[in-house]
């Protein structure tokens, strides 16, 4: 009965507790999302060597968001962040053409892990503020999004310096998130 | 063919590359791969704020290199012959030892992405001083049509926020 109680008042008045894995190529511009999110500053940041986690409240939700460095080497590592993860949000340098391969490798890689079958994944096309950047279409082409089955996603075009398109991501996934429980 | 530790304790032989090429800081094990230059976690992250067109950045402990970028990395013959070429092609004087962080940013940016050019190819460090003058001369002209192409852009969006339609719904 207590149980059942605290889980009205969650729905009513509570946060509900959301697991977001955030990983992408390096240099695609993760820690400066998180942090902007969370501090509404761009902070100078260094390549991240391991992780950074931070929680940020948006609407009815709170989001623990895991930051999970994105050099070659330690990609690998990634899996172990993959349990119980709600939402992904996938980060892609738009300005860095030489790589998209490489990023839909890593997505795709990702995306066919049983652990990561429920997850939403939204994308963020960051970097629009730099003039050569491709635009979210592109991106969406590139990344193969088109192709995925069985999967909820979105592509937004961002700019983490800016924090321009940070909230209209979160927005969908605190939507598609809370249809989903 | 990615590259061994070996590869990072090769790199670290050329003249110059026991010491960040931007702020001094001992054994960086960080790179401009474009540049030829090592560079310290610190400046690493300097590096990769200007944009991947103007420096490519990679670990040489945490990132796999290719054959060919070792090669080219090489060809530049470490730190203190790149720092000598980007001084010739207009690259101001280093800052103390112990300079800010703020400080090594502007003299970063200064260094490899001059006039800042926001776009385009990364400038490439030329030997020949009239070479060198013609590159400048292309970049003011280059950022004097981004100017013009950026108030152009004023007018209008440049690029959709809200009503971008690409999701799962929309296939």
């Amino acid at each position: 009965m207590g149980l059942a109680f605290t889980k009205i008042w969650q729905r009513m008045i509570g946060k509900q507790e959301m697991r977001i894995l955030m990983v992408g190529l390096d240099a695609a511009g993760k820690t400066t999302i998180l942090y902007k999110l969370k501090l509404g500053e761009v902070v100078t940041t260094i390549p991240t060597i391991g992780f950074n986690v931070e929680t940020v409240e948006y609407k009815n939700l709170s989001f623990t968001v895991w930051d999970v460095g994105g050099q070659d080497k330690i990609r690998p590592l990634w899996r172990h962040y993959y349990q119980g993860t709600n939402g992904l949000i996938y980060v892609v340098d738009s300005n860095d053409r030489d790589r998209i391969e490489d990023a839909r490798e890593e997505l795709n890689k990702m995306l066919n892990e049983d652990e990561m079958r429920d997850a939403v994944v939204l994308v963020f096309a960051n970097k629009q503020d730099l003039p050569n950047a491709m635009t979210a279409a592109e991106v969406t082409e590139k990344l193969g999004l088109h192709n995925l089955r069985h999967r909820q996603w979105f592509i937004q075009s961002a700019c983490a310096t800016t924090g321009d398109g940070l909230y209209e991501g979160l927005d969908w996934l605190s939507r598609t998130l809370s249809s989903k429980r | 063919m990615p590259a061994s530790s070996s590869h990072a304790e090769e790199l670290q032989m050329l003249p110059g590359n026991m010491e960040c090429a931007d702020c001094g800081a001992h054994c960086p094990d960080w790179a401009s791969v474009n540049h030829g230059v090592l560079i310290c976690i610190d400046c690493a992250g300097t590096h990769r704020s200007l944009g991947a067109h103007i420096s490519k950045v990679k670990s040489t402990q945490l990132d796999s290199w290719r054959g060919e970028e070792l090669q080219s990395f090489a060809s530049k013959g470490g730190n203190l012959q790149a720092n000598a070429l980007l001084t010739q092609a207009g690259a101001p004087p280093p800052p103390p030892r112990g300079a800010s962080r703020g400080t090594l940013e502007r003299y970063i940016r200064a260094k490899y992405a001059p006039n800042s050019p926001p776009h385009g190819d990364s400038p490439q460090p030329a030997a020949d001083p009239v070479e060198a003058m013609i590159r400048r001369m292309q970049a003011a002209r280059k950022a004097r049509r981004t100017t013009e192409r950026a108030a152009l852009r004023l007018q209008a969006p440049a690029w959709p926020l809200r009503s971008f339609p690409f999701s799962s719904e929309s296939v």
